[in-house]
């Protein structure tokens, strides 16, 4: 069997108590959500480019707001996709600690720049994943 | 990746080195975009030359795992001044508002995975054997984001119960972006980039009645997947499934039966205490985690990603198993681990502390180990990575192999320990291998614009060289030295044309300046999941089922080949090696480009002050890999300690004890580069006076070595003043006033701090070893030992004599189990036998010994205290004490001795203190025989005086007034006797007086 088949096979259920419980009450507000582009807009069957985007789509309720983009109450104040996206170090690997190509200086006062990672690795341009190889 | 915000400047002036900002965040531009042809483009070829795994191609490649979101989907367009690394969220670009005129970093990648993203996979996903058309062509492609969207943040690859990992995959490697969202939701199936079908099961088609427009929306069924907190699964997909990320590097895998932890999932670790501030600004100065950020553990050294985050809110083992206080977040029931460990002997006071090299036990085992690296174990059959094998490809095309069999081990054996922050944690030691190019003189293998430094060669230039030759990375069937000389010919042939550049000759003018070799680098991953229960931990306990007898477990790992500190640790995995001479590089040089080493320059040993080296081989003897000892990742093969040149200022020169050999011996035929050494000062001042100084910290100044020097004289003094190759000229003088001058003293550096100042080498960032300065740097220290008696002198010098004293120490040794007692052995003579109690003088000082607490074993302590007086514990025997009254009457004297594991009892003595009489009896003892004279002087008024001698005899004369009376008296035997003189006048006794006297008998 190839290693990508092993991949797809279903991992070892590990369905986690605390998750189906947290989920249950997150999930009845997730059982009408309209499939939206990247500008909030519903995704029409005459769309070409049809694949829905998480940004739109999520971004509707999930907007910074109390509300939803139609003015619909959400029940709480929900993070906008952008303050969860930037602040998220999942999503950002270390955009935010970008430090250029060839940043070994042993005179920085930033540690990372005087580090281990640095030195004769000008390929290392970030302690993320962006910008290192 | 950028035009700007490159490498720092050197500022000779100042003789340091300032870090670049970023001014526009303009990318890097490999040339105008072209024909778009990668044969004709030579944007595209001067791109496939230089680049490797661009921004682009890290959405193809390492975007299977990453959510989206960041450089997945925006890129830097402006500088902000006013930010940390003058980043501000606000000023990127989403790439599919870009218009890009070059070719650069975010626009263009390198096919490594085919046109339909497949790699190497004979067939496709329905079996259909695929042609060498549709595998990799390593060719630069523009990637067209209005065709293949842009990777979201993808929210439902984390909070979609049964999310596809696999699904979304596929659709990446093919570029279809937008489309992997619906794909891995499994929503429905990709047609193209931005183009899908939807699965009318999980999106319900919605007519308006009034316009007629057909929309989407979930089904009630997919909505009720959508989970707020993560499944362990949708965790474990990316990061512990085999294969995956945390699989490779800590050789972790989520199964149940390998956690104990498995039950309660990933968050319930992962989830943040309560209360904790929710950051969402996206700048680094905002120390808090985001919404979506789970809590991360404590730091590695390995991983540097958003550092000030790690262990933020996290829960970690001693929150939910050793609480300080009743925990306010959700332990799931976590047993209590305090009362074990204490039975286990774990909290005695038996180890040094980090810094201690005198042998003094100031810290338990839970004190200076991580609950990891005792709990951290795997069951037979779980499997982890062993290598990441950068010499060719995986099957599905990636540029280095590191998840498949071939490059793991079974785990069962596979962890070992290392050192952060003076306290052992469990660790996968992961070793990469990749060719890189060993003329460190002249060739620029990399194209990263820094000729030499051993460049390691681009992957992609690795795997097309091994396409065009039909050979796969070596690691896929066993490697030997004859398939490595093999490759080292291909590489040799190849790589002119993938770089552009013709390599350098030697001096024959023939032979091509080219020198690939296997470099390998051992990281330690921390392994911080696999926890087994305590009953299979390391140091449990036994108890005799029959008699209830306790059994320690400290034989477990204090043993030969223990598997713990110590014993071979499976460094070849599933790999076979042979390699011959000129076939491996040693990957660096530790501690000051001193010591060669396999192993990461942050491998630290206890004290923090010096890099573990190690290495797997010998490249001019070995022939196979070695598997190490797993003694050697956590001690020196000698110890040793900064020395005064580091640690001390110094008024007077700092002479190199050698020649700086790495400094001048560059030869363009295969010698050693002089460039990137460092050279740092710190330096002081005295504003004070020469009597009274007062040292303030100058600024340190730096010199790295940027020319290819071939003596001393050159280095030192040949090319100062030359803007390109300043040499050491900059320190010639004190002109710029910083505070020293280096000079040449017979071939050799000599660091002269100017009068009123004084310098030190700086320990951090110095390169001693190429300026000659290795012997002042370092210098032997032996390591003191807590348990006396187990090797010579009770010191050890390196790493095999330490082992060999910890596999001796036994739970009796340490005193483990052994109840303390606490005995004052010191017998004090009664001044008066005939009053109660043991009467002792005021103005006696009493000289109290104490019994060892346990009978020579373990540790304890010994708290001398005096009721009614002062009690003073010998300063280098602490069993011993001097006891001093204050006054007459009763007092005590309190023993309390503690042992390792703070057992602790006590023993008091009680004394009668009285004020000395005056002097009435003298013993005038006769020579060489037992008798002698007895003087009585300074009596009261008296009419009889009744003297017992202490051997049971007594005498009753009737003196008639004498206050003087001088009697004879012989004993039987010698020794000490004890006179009393009992005073009368009439029939009132007035008198009473008492004294110890010594009768020799052989005098």
């Amino acid at each position: 069997m190839s290693k990508r088949f092993q991949k797809k096979a279903p991992l070892v259920a590990a369905v986690a108590v605390i998750g189906v419980a947290a989920g249950s009450a997150f999930a009845a507000t997730h059982d009408n959500i309209v499939l939206r582009d990247r500008n909030k807009v519903a995704i029409k069957s005459t769309d070409t480019k049809n694949a829905f985007s998480m940004q739109g789509t999520c971004g509707y309720c999930h907007n910074g707001t109390a509300t939803n983009d139609a003015g619909q109450a959400n029940g709480k104040t929900l993070l906008s996709y952008n303050e969860i996206e930037r602040h998220n170090y999942h999503a950002s690997l270390g955009q935010n600690e970008f430090r250029g190509f060839n940043p070994y200086n042993p005179d920085s006062t930033d540690a990372w720049r005087v580090g281990a990672a640095a030195p004769g690795k000008s390929w290392v341009q970030s302690p993320g994943h962006v910008g290192s190889w | 990746m950028y035009q700007d915000g490159g490498a720092p400047t050197y500022d000779a002036a100042a003789a340091k080195s300032t870090d670049p900002v970023y001014t526009s965040y303009t990318p890097f531009s490999f040339g105008t975009i072209g024909t778009g042809l990668a044969a004709t483009d030579t944007s595209l070829q001067n791109f496939m030359k230089k680049a490797d795994n661009s921004v682009a191609g890290e959405m193809r490649d390492c975007g299977e795992c990453h959510v989206g979101g960041g450089f997945m989907q925006y890129y830097i367009s402006s500088a902000d001044a006013s930010k940390k690394f003058q980043y501000n969220p606000d000023n990127r670009t989403d790439y599919r508002d870009a218009t890009f005129t070059t070719v650069n970093a975010f626009n263009t990648y390198i096919d490594i995975f085919g046109l339909d993203g497949l790699g190497y996979e004979p067939t496709d996903h329905n079996g259909v054997a695929r042609t060498a058309a549709q595998e990799p062509t390593y060719d630069a492609k523009i990637n067209d984001f209005a065709e293949t969207g842009v990777l979201e943040m993808d929210c439902l690859s984390c909070h979609l119960d049964g999310y596809d990992w696999a699904a979304r995959r596929d659709q990446v490697r093919k570029g279809n972006f937008d489309s992997s969202r619906v794909a891995g939701a499994g929503f429905g199936t990709a047609v193209s980039g931005t183009n899908v079908t939807y699965d009318p099961t999980k999106v319900v088609a919605v007519t308006d009645e009034t316009t007629g427009d057909v929309t989407y929306k979930l089904s009630a069924n997919a909505g009720a997947k959508i989970l707020g907190t993560p499944t362990s699964t949708n965790c474990a997909s990316c990061h512990m499934a085999e294969h995956q990320v945390d699989w490779k590097k800590r050789g972790e895998m989520w199964k149940e039966g390998n956690d104990v932890h498995y039950g309660v999932g990933c968050m319930a670790c992962h989830e943040r205490k309560p209360g904790t501030a929710v950051g969402k600004t996206g700048l680094v100065t905002e120390v808090a985690l985001g919404q979506c950020d789970p809590a991360k553990g404590n730091k590695s050294p390995y991983d540097a990603l958003w550092n000030p985050l790690d262990g933020a809110a996290f829960k970690t083992c001693e929150d939910c198993h050793t609480p300080a206080a009743t925990p306010t977040w959700n332990t799931y029931g976590a047993a209590q681990a305090n009362q074990a460990h204490q039975k286990a002997g774990l909290t005695a006071i038996l180890l040094q502390a980090a810094g201690e090299k005198g042998g003094v036990a100031t810290k338990s085992h839970i004190d200076m180990i991580d609950c990891t690296a005792c709990h951290t174990k795997n069951k037979d059959g779980i499997t982890g990575g062993a290598f990441v094998d950068g010499t060719g490809t995986d099957l599905e095309g990636r540029v280095a192999l590191h998840d498949e069999n071939q490059v793991s081990k079974n785990m069962n054996n596979g962890l070992a320990l290392h050192w952060l922050g003076g306290k052992l944690y469990s660790a996968n030691l992961l070793t990469s291998f990749f060719w890189r190019d060993m003329n460190d003189f002249g060739y620029d293998a990399n194209l990263d614009g820094r000729a030499g430094g051993m460049d390691a060669l681009l992957p992609s230039h690795v795997a097309k060289i091994n396409k065009i030759n039909g050979v796969e990375a070596l690691s896929v069937d066993g490697i030997d030295a004859a398939e490595i000389t093999a490759r080292q010919t291909m590489l040799t042939n190849g790589l002119e044309a993938l770089t552009g550049v013709a390599f350098p000759l030697k001096a024959d003018g023939v032979t091509k300046n080219f020198t690939p070799r296997i470099s390998m680098l051992t990281v330690p991953f921390k392994a911080t999941h696999n926890v087994a229960p305590a009953a299979e931990a390391w140091g449990k306990t036994s108890v005799d089922p029959t008699t209830g007898a306790l059994t320690y477990g400290c034989n477990q790992c204090h043993a030969d080949n223990g598997g713990f500190y110590n014993g071979a640790y499976p460094v070849n995995g599933n790999i076979s090696w042979t390699f011959g001479p000129n076939q491996l590089a040693t990957f660096t040089k530790v501690n000051g480009k001193m010591d060669p080493s396999e192993g990461h320059p942050n491998i630290m040993d206890k004290h923090g002050k010096r890099t573990v080296a190690f290495q797997l081989f010998d490249p001019a003897t070995s022939t196979s890999l070695t598997d190490i000892d797993r003694s050697a990742v956590i001690y020196e093969a000698t110890f040793k300690a900064p020395a005064a040149a580091l640690t001390t200022w110094s008024e007077a020169a700092i002479v190199a004890g050698a020649v700086p050999t790495g400094c001048t011996n560059s030869s363009a035929d295969g010698g050693v580069s002089t460039k990137g050494h460092i050279l740092k000062i710190d330096v002081q001042k005295n504003t004070g006076t020469a009597e009274a100084p007062v040292w303030v910290d100058q600024p340190s100044r730096t010199w790295a070595v940027n020319g290819e020097y071939t003596s001393i004289d050159a280095l030192i003094d040949g090319v100062a003043g030359d803007a390109t190759k300043p040499g050491m000229g900059v320190f010639a003088s004190n002109a710029n006033s910083f505070g020293f001058t280096i000079t040449n003293a017979g071939g050799k550096l000599s660091i002269n701090p100017a009068s009123g100042y004084r310098v030190k080498i700086n320990s951090r960032d110095t390169d001693f070893g190429p300026f000659g300065f290795g012997g002042n740097a370092f210098a032997a220290t032996k390591q003191g030992t807590v348990i006396k008696g187990k090797i010579t002198n009770n010191e050890a010098a390196g790493r095999v004599e330490w082992v060999g004293y910890l596999n001796q120490i036994t739970a009796t040794d340490s005193g483990i189990g052994i109840d303390p007692a606490a005995s004052i052995t010191t017998v004090i003579a009664d001044v008066d036998p005939v009053a109660p109690g043991t009467q002792v003088f005021t103005t006696d000082s009493l000289v109290l010994n104490a019994a060892d607490a346990q009978g020579g074993k373990g540790f304890s302590t010994y708290t001398w205290t005096a009721v009614g007086g002062t009690a003073t514990q010998d300063a280098t025997d602490p069993k011993k004490a001097t006891v001093t009254f204050t006054g007459a009457g009763s007092k005590s004297v309190t023993l309390v001795v503690k042992d390792e594991e703070g057992k602790s009892t006590s023993t008091t003595k009680s004394f009668e203190a009285v004020v000395p009489q005056p002097s009435v009896i003298s013993w005038n003892d006769n020579a060489g025989n037992l008798g002698g004279t007895l003087t009585l002087t300074g009596l009261p008024a008296n009419t009889q005086v009744k003297v017992m001698w202490g051997d049971a005899k007594y005498n009753i004369y009737l003196t008639s007034g004498a206050t003087t009376i001088s009697k004879t008296h012989t004993y039987l035997a010698a020794g000490t006797k004890l006179i009393q003189v009992y005073v009368y006048n009439g029939t009132a006794q007035v008198g009473y007086f008492y004294k110890n006297i010594t009768v020799d008998g052989a005098n």
